[in-house]
């Protein structure tokens, strides 16, 4: 693939149809670059993919048709209004007019533009900047949506919207490729992961096999105090061989086995006198997985 | 609004010029033809300028305001991202000669009580009038288009007024040299023929989306 100063190198990956798959990574790490590629836009050195069957390095142009992008960073032609930068880039999609117009309106209406229509882009904030970038990716119906971190710097109801968006279009089996550094916000919007690091790919999967590859589901007890904690730890090390870690008067065990180890955990400090003040089962966190991974 | 007071103030200067090489030297067609060959040479600074501004906004001023990602990212070929932009200075910068060239004329031709001893239109002016100054528009949108690629909108907009240098430098010259108007425009005709087809060569043929995204 790319190979460049901040290129990117041994990436395969196989992303099917109505699937959204968030595109992981430090700054640098290559996603944007990535994400440029798919698009024709820079030349890989050696590789291949496609996009709908269409070779992306052969038919660009092709490709470009069925894909919608959201730049990273991107502005808007600030003299002009929502609905003249909309046209514009109809025009250039080369919408034929009845339905070009019939587009518009239907995205004004679907991303709530349409009491802004008539605004000049340089007045429009950064929420709606971005609302109307969207409408903009996807104006040409696109089968494949690239969305290089859609909520960056938007404030949380902003980004909310953008995520209630971003999952409807994935009900609409629409075909998305999302980075993002907000994880919690990618465990909403995507089902599936793939991680990059310093232009390799570490990783790619479901959401719950990245998770479960790094991370550990675990069950956290809450006792009376870090002394009972320490007594159950070197109770449960006795009966455990997963890892336990202590933090204050918390112990959490690290197992697959949650759901079967909880009940016989409960019953064991109790029979020891170490009161339970709470337990439960917590799922692997994408944010553990992250860090767990670039750490590797 | 701007751009047509600056063209109108650009045929201004020019006409006061002719009229004052006219009210020296006579109202006759020898004369009006010669002061519009120097004249009119001049008069094409401002739609060159014009054309070359529109050509940096092409690619420079879309990198600042953040917009040449999402331009390259549309279905189109590098060839039409270019011509695109290159045409639409052109045209804009060939009304804008156009529009001056007609008032200067216009006015000097019909405000003035002129003898015609001589045809007005010699080949030296025909040369200037058709083929010079449009080439010069032509030029000055090429050189544009090529440099916007790799400069920043300030950048690009010193150049252009290089670019403006350089030709009040031609046209100084050409008032100072004594070489015949037809045979001084035939040569200005290679020279800017000659540098349009290495700046296209060199710059525009190989004008491709990878170089500009990677000065994203």
């Amino acid at each position: 693939m790319y190979d460049a100063t901040h290129g990117i190198t041994d990436v395969t990956l196989d992303i099917s149809s109505s699937t959204s798959m968030a595109l992981l990574g430090r700054n640098g790490a290559g996603k944007t670059t990535l994400i440029r590629t798919l698009l024709g836009l820079l030349k890989p050195n050696s590789g291949s993919a496609t996009i709908n069957g269409i070779d992306v390095v052969t038919d660009p142009q092709g490709v470009r048709r069925v894909v919608g992008y959201l730049p990273e960073t991107f502005g808007l032609y600030n003299d002009m209004t929502v609905i003249e930068i909309l046209d514009y880039a109809g025009k250039l999609e080369r919408i034929e007019t009845n339905e070009r117009t019939a587009r518009i309106q239907s995205l004004l209406q679907r991303l709530e533009l349409s009491d802004i229509k008539d605004m000049k882009a340089g007045n429009l904030s950064k929420g709606l900047s971005q609302k109307v970038g969207f409408a903009r990716a996807l104006l040409n119906d696109p089968e494949v949506v690239f969305l290089d971190e859609p909520t960056s710097g938007l404030d949380p109801v902003a980004a909310r919207t953008m995520e209630n968006l971003v999952n409807d279009l994935k009900h609409e089996g629409k075909t998305l490729l999302i980075t993002s550094h907000i994880l919690p916000e990618v465990e909403k919007m995507c089902d599936h992961v793939s991680l990059i690091k310093q232009g390799h790919l570490l990783t790619t999967g479901s959401l719950d096999e990245i998770k479960n590859q790094y991370c550990k589901p675990s069950i956290l007890i809450r006792l009376r105090d870090e002394k009972s904690a320490q007594q159950a730890i070197n109770l449960l090390k006795k009966s455990f061989k997963e890892p336990i870690e202590r933090e204050d008067n918390k112990i959490i065990l690290h197992t697959n086995e949650a759901d079967e180890f909880t009940a016989a955990i409960n019953k064991q400090l109790e029979e020891a006198n170490l009161p339970v003040y709470e337990i439960k089962k917590q799922e692997a966190s994408l944010d553990d997985a992250y860090f767990k991974a670039m750490e590797a | 609004m701007a751009t047509f007071v600056m063209l109108l103030i650009f045929a201004s200067i020019s006409i006061f010029e002719i009229q004052h090489i006219l009210s020296q030297s006579g109202y006759t067609a020898t004369a009006l033809s010669s002061a519009l060959g120097s004249f009119l040479f001049l008069a094409s600074v401002f739609p060159a300028t014009l054309a070359g501004g529109i050509c940096f906004m092409a690619f420079a001023a879309e990198r600042d305001q953040k917009t040449l990602e999402h331009l390259l990212s549309m279905p189109l070929s590098d060839n039409e991202i270019f011509l695109g932009k290159f045409l639409a200075a052109v045209i804009a910068g060939l009304a804008g000669l156009l529009l001056v060239f007609s008032v200067v004329i216009g006015y000097t031709v019909f405000s003035n009580p002129i003898v015609w001893n001589a045809p007005l239109l010699t080949g030296s002016l025909s040369l200037l009038t058709f083929v010079v100054s449009p080439m010069i528009v032509i030029m000055f949108a090429l050189i544009s288009t090529v440099l916007s690629r790799y400069l920043s909108s300030r950048d690009s907009f010193i150049t252009n007024l290089a670019s403006v240098g350089v030709l009040l430098g031609i046209f100084a010259l050409k008032e100072t040299v004594t070489v015949d108007a037809l045979a001084f425009n035939a040569i200005l005709t290679v020279i800017i023929s000659a540098t349009a087809v290495t700046l296209y060569v060199f710059g525009a043929r190989k004008f491709n989306r990878e170089s500009l995204v990677s000065r994203l």
